[in-house]
């Protein structure tokens, strides 16, 4: 697959929900974050993650909510974050992770950044940091 | 007779609303065609039975919805799907209200269990 030609930051899901979630709020992710816009990275994160995201809100869902807030919390986490769909290459790249902890999902959001040639990954994720660590993918700005 | 005028000119108080209502939602537009272009349009509306004006939004949707692909190789552009809005502020201005006891922690690791 051809990678994009610019610099490319990956976005876990639990960075995009961490945006609509108050007590997640991390302002060293927002440092990273501003970081990233300030040096000229374009952030994507995989189809997963708008998966990831609904299902976070249908969780949360209140009698209260209606759909047009259940969209606008979704336009919310996902601002800014060009999605990529997924192919049987990610899928491939996914299984092939050595790493005994790394589960299924956090395999294919692995195997999405490396796809597209990220060189930065954000995430919440300690299992996930390690690996990104291990597989030379940088962690913070 | 004034009861007359009175309908009347409340008909055409509605319809001066629904005028006004129908303008704010909906943008009008001039849009000045090549002739070359206006034949191919006009062919086009007689071969799909479409209206030219309404081929004529939807090219423009289209090439709205994709114009921030352009800036990444052809080969790739139809695996991504452009953010639908800009980033703006990191954290939302209306965060989601959780059930009580519950964090997102929990949620988003339940989430993200591996099946059994």
């Amino acid at each position: 697959m051809k990678k994009i030609e610019q610099q490319i930051c990956y976005l876990d899901s639990n960075v995009l929900i961490s945006r609509i979630s108050p007590e997640r709020r991390s302002d060293l992710i927002a440092h990273y974050l501003q970081q990233g816009r300030l040096q000229g990275f374009t952030f994507f994160s995989s189809v997963l993650a708008s998966l990831e995201v609904s299902r976070f809100l249908h969780r949360t869902n209140t009698p209260e909510r209606t759909q047009k807030q259940f969209q606008e919390h979704k336009t919310d986490a996902l601002a800014g974050t060009e999605l990529v769909r997924l192919n049987s290459q990610m899928l491939t790249s996914a299984s092939t992770f050595t790493f005994p902890h790394l589960g299924s999902l956090d395999s294919i959001h692995l195997g999405t950044a490396q796809a597209i040639g990220a060189s930065h990954f954000l995430t919440n994720d300690k299992q996930l940091l390690r690996a990104c660590e291990e597989v030379g993918l940088a962690t913070s700005f | 007779m004034r009861r007359i005028k009175d309908a009347l000119m409340s008909q055409l108080h509605t319809k001066a609303n629904r005028y006004r209502n129908w303008y704010h939602l909906f943008m009008s537009m001039n849009l000045r065609l090549s002739e070359s272009l206006a034949k191919s349009l006009k062919a086009l509306s007689k071969e799909t039975g479409k209206s030219q004006q309404e081929l004529a939004r939807e090219a423009i949707a289209e090439y709205v919805t994709h114009y921030k692909l352009l800036r990444f190789p052809p080969e790739i552009r139809h695996m991504i799907i452009p953010a639908e809005r800009e980033f703006g502020e990191f954290y939302s201005e209306n965060p989601v209200t959780l059930p009580p006891g519950v964090t997102s922690d929990e949620i988003m690791r339940d989430l993200r269990k591996d099946r059994l």
